[in-house]
């Protein structure tokens, strides 16, 4: 589904943060990415998700076969790509559910598919609110305007449930969230597993692949993957830390 | 004054004269008086404090032509809405396209109506707000319209008006134009929702006076949605008596060159004002400038001001704002805030806040930002499927709507809402 090949990729200030990174992840696999602050983890992420303001100076990312190096943001996610931030944006003025009925019409359009009809979409956007605990009051409000961390973090995974890509990539997901918030995240994700869908979980810790259970597990420092194993390598880090892994 | 402005002024109003209607005594005196007080004044000059920022030359060149021809009918944003409509076309009166004007608790008498010497409630009222104003700033168009207009609406609203009162300046060509001066007094206790709709082309100068008695409440909207090729040159004078409210809200969605002046006269204990407006004009050199000023006299009263403004390709967006508090206006609350977006590298935006406090137990508070459409939400939006027009567009809406939330008629909000939705394309 997603293959990374030797990829380096600098911020448009100059200094090179993924130097000749490369990762595969086949249909329904879970993968995490495990390092320490600085190692380009986040880096990873932006540049799947193509944000602005880095350059990708070698090596290819390609989705589905397609190059997606090529495609913007917004066409990434047509193609079936989800990014839930780790700093969701609050937006003010722009009600959560016109923001989801927005997202949503316009993925199915530029896919050539009709529009979701007002009803369809409530009653889905209903049924997902109420398993991640978001109220209908969070529904009206503003984009992330004035949640808490944990809720901010439940309304990404409620895009997550309702745009359903085939690739999510969970960006520190579990940073901010208190245990129980984590236990609704993680049940939330854990829904959407399926044999169709694949996610790469980053994250600082141990903890949250305690709830995420992954396939394969990645360390990756300074900007590339130097080892990967199983999941018991994320229980293995979490006991011994990541020095034994900078050279 | 220089030899030049007053050559220019004298040039300026050769062409006004010869159409007056002097068959109205007091009015006839008052015009009079105010040609005199323009000729002292002069016209605008690029080089004058209040034009510094935006120039004058547009707004110098009285067009008055009429065509009267039929013009192509633009979408507006209160078709649906239950009012009753006054409207101008090419500064002239027309009753076929107006609604029935007789209703309860109100007087409507157009200005070129009044032809009698005998007594009219609006000689108290006809220019004195518009003189008052210029203490606080030079306002020489405004007394043009003084002194020239012919045609408008005198309101006087003796019970609480329920339906929306439009008044819709329509102007059909590129050359067609119109001076308008309209008084509206809001009698004790009483309440009036006034619509403001600026539609078609062409050069305008409209004048509105309002006088609001103790307790009264005035709901005013100002919509633009005019051609790239118009000038319109707006002036809203309000003096406000003991308790009385007004919030006067604005959108502008299409203008070449457009300059609304407000002026308000916090004139009775207790009394207070919103003023606010958003805009969003077409790509090009146009120019879109809110002038306020709001003058607290009387201790107790609350003014507040919250323009928001799109700027894009050449686009300029001015915003002068002065509030002044007289000594005796102890524990006065002022609010004033400005904010611009600016699309791209050539959109402009130029704020001038002002205080002046004589008083001193008052809290006021002034702020103006401008800068380009936030990085990280655009990326938000974009990650979530959205395109980078529609999410362009998402976000100025939303910067928009902030204005839009002061609007405190719920139906008129909601109309605004969807048809800056549509505007968008969202």
């Amino acid at each position: 589904m997603l293959k990374i090949n030797d990829l380096k990729v600098k911020i448009d200030d100059g200094a090179e943060i993924l130097k000749g990174l490369s990762l595969e992840i086949s249909k329904g696999e879970i993968h995490a990415i495990m390092g320490p602050n600085g190692s380009g983890k986040s880096t990873t992420s932006n540049v799947l998700a193509g944000k602005p303001g880095y350059e990708v100076t070698n090596g290819s990312i390609q989705f589905l076969g397609e190059d997606f190096n090529q495609l913007t943001p917004d066409e990434r996610v047509v193609q079936g790509l989800f990014l839930a931030f780790q700093y969701p944006v609050e937006i003010q003025g722009v009600t959560n559910t016109n923001f989801l009925r927005t997202s949503i019409n316009s993925v199915l359009k530029a896919r050539g598919e009709g529009k979701m009809s007002p009803g369809e979409f409530l009653t889905k956007l209903k049924t997902k609110a109420n398993e991640l605990g978001i109220s209908s009051d969070m529904l009206k409000r503003s984009v992330n305007f004035g949640f808490s961390g944990g809720e901010k973090k439940r309304n990404e995974i409620l895009q997550m449930a309702m745009l359903e890509p085939k690739l999510a990539i969970l960006d520190e997901t579990d940073s901010g969230l208190d245990i129980d918030a984590l236990k609704v995240v993680s049940s939330g994700v854990n829904s959407l597993r399926s044999t169709e869908r694949s996610f790469l979980v980053i994250t600082h810790y141990q903890r949250l692949l305690n709830y995420i259970l992954p396939d394969f597990v990645h360390i990756m420092v300074q900007g590339k993957i130097v080892k990967s194993g199983a999941a018991d390598l994320a229980l293995y880090v979490e006991k011994n830390g990541y020095s034994e892994f900078l050279s | 004054m220089d030899n030049n402005r007053l050559q220019l002024s004298k040039d300026l109003i050769s062409n006004l004269s010869t159409e007056k209607n002097e068959s109205c005594e007091w009015l006839a005196k008052i015009r009079k008086t105010s040609e005199k007080r323009f000729l002292n004044h002069g016209i605008p000059l690029a080089f004058d404090e209040e034009w510094r920022l935006s120039s004058p030359d547009h707004f110098n060149k009285v067009s008055l032509c009429s065509s009267g021809e039929n013009h192509e009918k633009a979408p507006s944003p209160f078709e649906k809405l239950k009012k009753i409509s006054i409207v101008f076309l090419d500064g002239v009166f027309s009753k076929d396209s107006s609604d029935n004007l007789r209703a309860n608790g109100i007087e409507v008498t157009m200005l070129d109506e009044v032809v009698t010497d005998s007594y009219h409630w609006s000689k108290d009222i006809f220019g004195k707000i518009e003189k008052n104003s210029q203490i606080i700033s030079k306002r020489p168009l405004a007394i043009l319209n003084t002194a020239f207009a012919q045609s408008g609406v005198l309101i006087e609203v003796t019970d609480n008006i329920e339906v929306p009162i439009e008044l819709k300046y329509v102007c059909t060509k590129n050359n067609s134009g119109c001076l308008i001066r309209n008084v509206v007094r809001v009698c004790s206790g009483n309440k009036i929702t006034l619509i403001e709709h600026f539609e078609g082309n062409g050069w305008s100068n409209i004048c509105t006076e309002l006088w609001a008695e103790k307790k009264a409440i005035v709901e005013h909207f100002r919509f633009k949605y005019l051609s790239r090729d118009s000038c319109s040159n707006t002036f809203l004078f309000v003096c406000l008596q003991e308790k009385s409210e007004l919030r006067s809200s604005a959108l502008s969605l299409g203008a070449g060159h457009s300059r609304n002046e407000t002026h308000i006269s916090l004139d009775g204990e207790e009394s207070q004002c919103s003023i606010s407006g958003a805009s969003y004009l077409g790509e090009g050199k146009t120019l879109d400038d809110d002038t306020v000023s709001v003058h607290h006299l009387k201790p107790n009263c609350k003014s507040r001001q919250v323009f928001k403004k799109v700027q894009r390709a050449s686009s300029v967006g001015v915003f002068q704002g002065k509030i002044r508090v007289e000594r005796e206006a102890q524990k006065t609350d002022g609010y004033q805030t400005s904010r611009a977006i600016l699309l791209d590298q050539t959109g402009k935006f130029l704020a001038k806040p002002e205080l002046e406090i004589f008083a001193d137990d008052v809290s006021c508070s002034h702020g103006s930002v401008s800068g380009a459409i936030d990085e990280e939400t655009l990326f938000y939006l974009q990650s979530r499927g959205i395109d980078e027009t529609l999410a362009k567009n998402i976000l100025i809406l939303a910067f928009l709507s902030e204005v839009f939330e002061e609007i405190s008629d719920s139906n008129i909000k909601d109309l605004i809402l969807s048809f800056t939705e549509k505007h968008l394309k969202l």
